[in-house]
């Protein structure tokens, strides 16, 4: 029994979640949380945090090989820090599912995947004995999972999902991994490839490559989180104050930032509040507004719509579009989903 | 426990400024009980123990502020070492081993030798002797925090390090390490009586009435009165900076 439950940002997908979790025992339910990179203790070795507990070795080898982590397996040794994302949200799936709990509800656990590992992890959790519950914002993982959809509407009551005129991207992108200087020359670039082939390091010598050459630019990754002391319109009245080069500034205005909100349709409800008040997709809008008020040239995103629902990224990007032609920014973006044409891609697969 | 700790030193603190102006150096009949008149009675002088407690209190204030000065500066500086790292790690961590190699004891001895004690040159030599107190806690504390992902999301849409240090490493760090407050204020506080008591600081205050106290064994009144001021006056404190509600 797979239920699926899909809806926009900030509805309450994961507050529903826990609700259903806290009825149940801890040794019945598994439970895999949307930031997977703070669930591993920094400090221990993967090996030991995952033979910690009780499993048959059979199952080990099992769930290895078809989540497509045999590979690592000589390298389990390392600490959390030395993986991808994608790495550690496929470790921290091995976890959950060498539990072998009867409930195991899973948070967006296709956010940092690529095609084919989704596709992998459709297969194992069909079939799975035990109830499954799966938030997501991909269309395509949750069709794939054969199971029931439901979509969770503004008053937080779920409802039925009906699919209609779904395209799936399937064309074929040639291997091309050009070098800076040919890089820089293009608006637009989007990288993709498998998780673990790079393309974080990637990107990150091509800020310092950049920065070496005096551009202006900004970078945003992956887990990226805002101040937890500040509320949002000090975080956002903060850069204004940093585009003007100085160290305070009392009288900001706020114009910009509520003429940006409304063309992001947010509400302004948002300013008044903290960080940890948001839910994950309102914070990854809150850091791309604040980079849009520093006035960068250079913007450097790492999946900045991983965790978003669809139709606010097609939003975000359409946005991100419109702002390169106004303001002539360049875009270069590591994603999962081909959402929008670039002038070039970069593919790390062979 | 917050509030009835914040109205206790409330009370201390108005009445402490009251009996602050007023003279108190009347002499009465010495070793008085309890009367309308005297109501913690008289000491061994013959002065009026209820008057001389809270005129002394002021003192004890003035440490408190020099405490918190003394939190804020090592705030500042751990962070900045923690943050900063590399030159000024090194440096600060220099200065902090001969501090702490220094006896502070011996340095207010010699200073009374060469000038009178004041209260603000006996704050000032605690100042500069106790910030280091709880620096290598705030140390580690900034280097945690800075590895956190939204102050590494911060240096890299190119915020400035000193605007980082100082709009979110301090405010944090300060945050995370405010339950340790109390510990610096009362030992600012249990210094200052400390000496008193000793004879080296020559305002006639609650250390020297313990004194008094110790002295004169037959009458128990003097060492319980000064001594329950104290204790109430520190668990007050304690009680100010309770941060227990937050973990509720």
């Amino acid at each position: 029994m797979i239920e699926i439950i899909m809806g926009e940002n900030g509805v309450g997908k994961t507050t529903y979640l826990k609700k259903q979790l806290s009825k149940l025992s801890p040794k019945n339910a598994a439970y895999l949380p949307q930031t997977v990179g703070e669930i591993f203790n920094p400090t221990s070795t993967i090996y030991a945090q995952i033979f910690e507990m009780q499993f048959k070795e059979a199952d080990f080898r099992y769930y290895l090989e078809k989540l497509n982590l045999l590979y690592l397996e000589n390298n389990l040794h390392r600490l959390p820090y030395e993986f991808s994302a994608g790495e550690l949200q496929r470790l921290a799936l091995l976890i959950v599912l060498l539990k072998n709990a009867p409930y195991i509800f899973l948070d967006e656990p296709s956010s940092h995947l690529d095609t084919k590992n989704q596709e992998s992890l459709a297969d194992i959790l069909k079939l799975q004995k035990s109830n499954i519950t799966v938030i997501t914002h991909s269309i395509n993982f949750a069709l794939s999972l054969d199971g029931d959809i439901k979509v969770m509407n503004q008053n937080r009551e779920l409802e039925e999902f009906n699919p209609i005129n779904i395209n799936r991207n399937n064309e074929k992108i040639p291997y091309y991994v050009p070098d800076f200087l040919t890089l820089q020359k293009f608006n637009t670039t989007l990288i993709i490839g498998t998780s673990g082939v790079g393309k974080t390091t990637y990107l990150r010598n091509f800020q310092k490559f950049l920065l070496n050459k005096g551009e202006n630019v900004a970078f945003l990754a992956q887990n990226a989180s805002l101040s937890p002391h500040c509320k949002i319109l000090t975080i956002l009245r903060e850069a204004i104050v940093v585009r003007d080069k100085k160290l305070f500034n009392k009288r900001t205005d706020i114009k910009k930032i509520i003429k940006i909100f409304r063309e992001l349709k947010l509400s302004a409800k948002l300013l008044k509040k903290y960080s940890y008040e948001l839910s994950v997709g309102e914070k990854q809008k809150i850091l791309l507004i604040r980079m849009l008020l520093l006035k960068k040239q250079w913007l450097l995103l790492d999946e900045p719509t991983a965790n978003i629902d669809l139709q606010s990224a097609e939003n975000i990007m359409a946005f991100l579009l419109q702002l390169q032609k106004k303001y002539s920014v360049k875009l270069t973006i590591v994603s999962h989903v081909a959402i929008f044409l670039a002038d070039c891609t970069v593919n790390f697969n062979r | 426990m917050k509030k009835i700790s914040k109205i206790i030193l409330l009370i201390n603190f108005c009445v402490g400024i009251f009996y602050f102006f007023k003279d108190t150096s009347t002499i009465y009949q010495p070793f008085l009980g309890i009367s309308a008149k005297h109501w913690l009675g008289t000491n061994s002088y013959g002065l009026d123990v209820f008057s001389v407690l809270f005129a002394a209190n002021i003192y004890i204030f003035i440490m408190l502020i020099f405490g918190y000065l003394s939190f804020l500066s090592a705030v500042f500086l751990g962070s900045m070492q923690g943050y900063l790292r590399g030159v000024y790690d090194f440096i600060g961590q220099r200065v902090y081993e001969v501090i702490i190699s220094i006896p502070f004891f011996f340095v207010i001895i010699l200073y009374s030798g060469w000038q009178e004690l004041n209260i603000f040159s006996l704050g000032l030599i605690l100042l500069l002797f106790n910030w280091t107190f709880l620096l290598q806690y705030i140390r580690i504390q900034a280097l945690k925090i800075s590895m956190n992902s939204y102050i590494i999301q911060m240096q890299d849409i190119g915020y400035s390090r000193s605007r980082i240090l100082l709009f979110h490493i301090c405010p944090n760090v300060y945050y995370n390490t405010k339950h340790l407050l109390p510990f610096v204020l009362i030992l600012f506080a249990t210094s200052l009586t400390a000496l008193n008591f000793l004879g080296l600081y020559e305002v006639y205050g609650v250390g020297s009435l313990i004194l008094d106290g110790v002295n004169n064994l037959d009458f128990p009144l003097i060492l319980l009165s000064s001594c329950s001021f104290m204790i109430i006056l520190l668990l007050s404190l304690i009680g100010v900076f309770d941060v227990s509600k937050y973990h509720d």
